[in-house]
């Protein structure tokens, strides 16, 4: 009896499978996505006896599988990228992808000549000279896996040493169609020594389509570079999303990413990055907005491995209906990675008897000579508050809103840039004010 | 306007108020003292409709309605104004943005036609000149970062704005000087009309000096223990409340 016990696969599994089977032969790149399914399917979706994905279980929570989507008709993928409109108010050069597919005509990369230069990962795979290999912990491995057996497009982009962007990139993800279909995306950016970019990345959808989303995005900043990066996922209501950022720092950098978070069925944004040399700072921000049965992750590990280096992370959440929620953020300073200065925070505000939200926070500290803290909450709408509002005639829900608003941008007014920041509470206001019964 | 009649009130379990009956009639002013834990502040909550009050008996009638069976923001709509001792920080929540949002909530249940920005922004300014609320106040989340002053002069400059029927003032004079008591008080002199009544609940005399009042209730153990004119005021300054504290014991 030396025989492995055969694990049953899932309904999801299976439809995974198939799709993969049925993939061009001729691929070029047929044996590296083969490999990486091969080590997706050793371990199946993970779930939640696996410690990394304990709060959410995409073996329960990912019914099925849809095939990857076809590129939209023009007019079909002009029409979706409308509904892409969150930053509409901010002058900004555009990438365009439309069911995974890079759309050249819709995109606009105008005034950003000199600074940057773009290609499609599509043409990589096409040739056989895409790089999708990067060494992943098992445990973080299986998004990372499925992207690299099924990734059909991306962004290749390099900023130039020195360079300043003119005026902000979006990198824009948008699924267009009334069928479920699987989007896959790599994106490899990397940012050169001394520049300064602000970068968004866009995600939305229609609502009734249960599309998924698998995104990955490696990034790696240089010496002294400057990035902002904000990231609005306003997936449509029976998305998946699963993201994954790999940011590497070198030394004297300023990176402050930060995501917002309010669409999909089940949506994970998941981060590990490394402060690789001296001086960098990061500032890493989030909120989460969510009501009906969705269910929202963010995951991130900071590692810290070099001195001096600071770091602070500041997650807000707000859970209505019966959606659920996670945080789990672990800091990790190593051996040698003194004078690490990191601070890492999470809220989570429950507006309903049936919303639950569960809060990891974990440090790993292997320097002596360090500061570093965490803190999470889980609580209420403040009684004294609402009673206050209340006293001066503001309605109920009408203060509840105002207090959810304000518990969430207190993150988001720490981009700094106002007219995002902007963008950002108009898109939470629309929310809070169309959902009936929302509070 | 107001007529309290027979009121229990029980907090956490605990009898608070034990049989007030108290009527306020438009355009009069009366002061409520009292010692320490008599209950003056737990009866500002229960007008204004805080949760935790139990009633256990009795009621109260404003201008005939039954406040009781009133929720907090019905009663602001109504013309309930409470100035609170203890004035709450809301952070996030811009100053401006709050105070437009109550009025012009107020102003809808009430079926008026909301203010528009440049008639709200007048009405600002005319307002708070009166009061010294500066610009940088207002610039503010709602009372974060304010001085306990500061915080008491907002809570009648919201009053100013929002121009409330009956208003309760709980110990609005506790940790102010001499010339924001001055201020404060020149604030609700200005408010005083016919058609408008005051419930000022203080410890000390000195407020009454700037707000003369009509009547002078002195509450002890949960009720009202002896009314008077202004000269009850005067005479408890000069006596203390130890007649009042041992009493009802």
């Amino acid at each position: 009896m030396t025989d492995q016990p055969t694990r049953i696969r899932t309904k999801a599994e299976e439809a995974l499978a198939s799709h993969f089977a049925a993939l061009p032969a001729d691929d070029p790149m047929r044996d590296i996505r083969a490999a990486a399914f091969d080590a997706f399917m050793a371990g199946g979706l993970p779930h939640r006896r696996i410690e990394e994905w304990k709060y959410t279980d995409l073996r329960a929570l990912m019914r099925d599988a849809p095939a990857p989507a076809e590129p939209a008709p023009a007019d079909a993928a002009r029409a979706a990228l409308a509904s892409a409109d969150i930053f509409s108010a901010i002058d900004r050069a555009r990438i365009v992808f439309v069911n995974g597919h890079f759309v050249p005509s819709l995109s606009d990369m105008t005034g950003l000549e000199q600074a940057v230069d773009f290609a499609s990962l599509g043409r990589f795979l096409a040739d056989g000279g895409a790089i999708l290999d990067r060494t992943l912990d098992p445990a973080e491995a299986p998004i990372f896996a499925l992207n690299s057996a099924f990734v059909g497009d991306g962004a290749v982009l390099k900023v130039r040493e020195g360079a300043v962007l003119a005026r902000p990139l979006e990198i824009v993800h948008v699924f267009a169609g009334d069928d479920p279909g699987l989007q896959t995306m790599r994106h490899q950016v990397s940012v050169g020594v001394g520049a300064k970019a602000a970068i968004l990345m866009t995600f939305a959808g229609p609502d009734g389509v249960g599309y998924h989303t698998n995104v990955v995005t490696e990034l790696q900043i240089g010496d002294g570079a400057d990035v902002r990066l904000v990231t609005a996922q306003e997936e449509g209501d029976e998305a998946i999303h699963l993201a994954l950022f790999l940011p590497r720092l070198a030394g004297n950098v300023r990176f402050e990413p930060f995501g917002f978070n309010i669409g999909g069925r089940v949506a994970r944004s998941e981060t590990h990055l490394g402060l690789e040399a001296e001086h960098s700072h990061l500032g890493m921000r989030g909120v989460t907005l969510a009501h009906g049965k969705q269910h929202m992750d963010t995951t991130l590990t900071v590692n810290h491995a070099a001195p001096n280096c600071g770091g602070q992370e500041y997650f807000k959440a707000a859970m209505d209906g019966e959606s659920q929620g996670a945080f789990q953020g672990k800091i990790i300073v190593e051996p040698g990675a003194q004078k690490t200065d990191s601070k890492m925070m999470s809220r989570a505000l429950l507006l309903s008897e049936s919303a639950g939200f569960s809060n990891k926070p974990e440090l790993e500290i292997f320097a002596d000579d360090v500061v570093c803290g965490h803190g999470a909450t889980c609580g209420r709408i403040d009684e004294q508050m609402l009673f206050f509002l209340r006293s001066r005639g503001i309605g109920k829900e009408e203060a509840e809103r105002l207090l959810v608003l304000a518990f969430l941008a207190d993150a988001i007014e720490m981009i700094g840039n106002r007219t995002v920041e902007t963008a950002l509470e108009a898109r939470l206001r629309q929310r809070l004010d169309m959902e009936e019964g929302l509070l | 306007m107001l007529e309290i009649k027979n009121l229990y009130v029980d907090v956490g379990g605990k009898t608070i108020l034990n049989g007030i009956d108290l009527t306020v009639n438009a355009g009069e002013v009366h002061a409520i003292m009292g010692p320490n834990g008599s209950g003056k502040s737990t009866l500002a909550y229960v007008l204004a409709g805080k949760d935790e009050y139990a009633v256990t008996e009795g009621e109260i009638l404003y201008n005939g309605e039954d406040l009781l069976e009133m929720e907090p923001d019905e009663r602001a709509v109504a013309g309930v104004f409470l100035a609170f001792q203890y004035p709450v920080e809301i952070p996030g929540v811009g100053t401006m943005t709050f105070l437009r949002t109550a009025l012009n909530a107020q102003r809808k249940a009430r079926g008026e036609a909301e203010l528009t920005t440049p008639e709200f922004m007048k009405l600002v300014r005319e307002t708070s000149a009166k009061l010294q609320i500066t610009q940088d106040m207002l610039k503010r989340p709602l009372n974060v970062g304010f001085s306990g002053g500061e915080k008491k002069r907002n809570e009648i400059f919201q009053m100013a704005l929002l121009q409330p029927k009956l208003c309760v003032m709980d110990e609005t004079d506790s940790g102010l000087d001499i010339d924001a008591l001055r201020i404060v008080a020149d604030g609700v002199n200005a408010l005083r009309a016919p058609d408008r009544a005051f419930l000022v609940i203080t410890h000390y005399q000195r407020l009454l000096n700037f707000i003369v009042p009509d009547v002078v209730h002195v509450m002890s153990k949960g009720r009202i223990a002896r009314s008077g004119d202004k000269g009850l005021a005067l005479e408890l300054e000069e006596r203390g409340y130890a007649d009042y504290v041992g009493e009802a014991a």
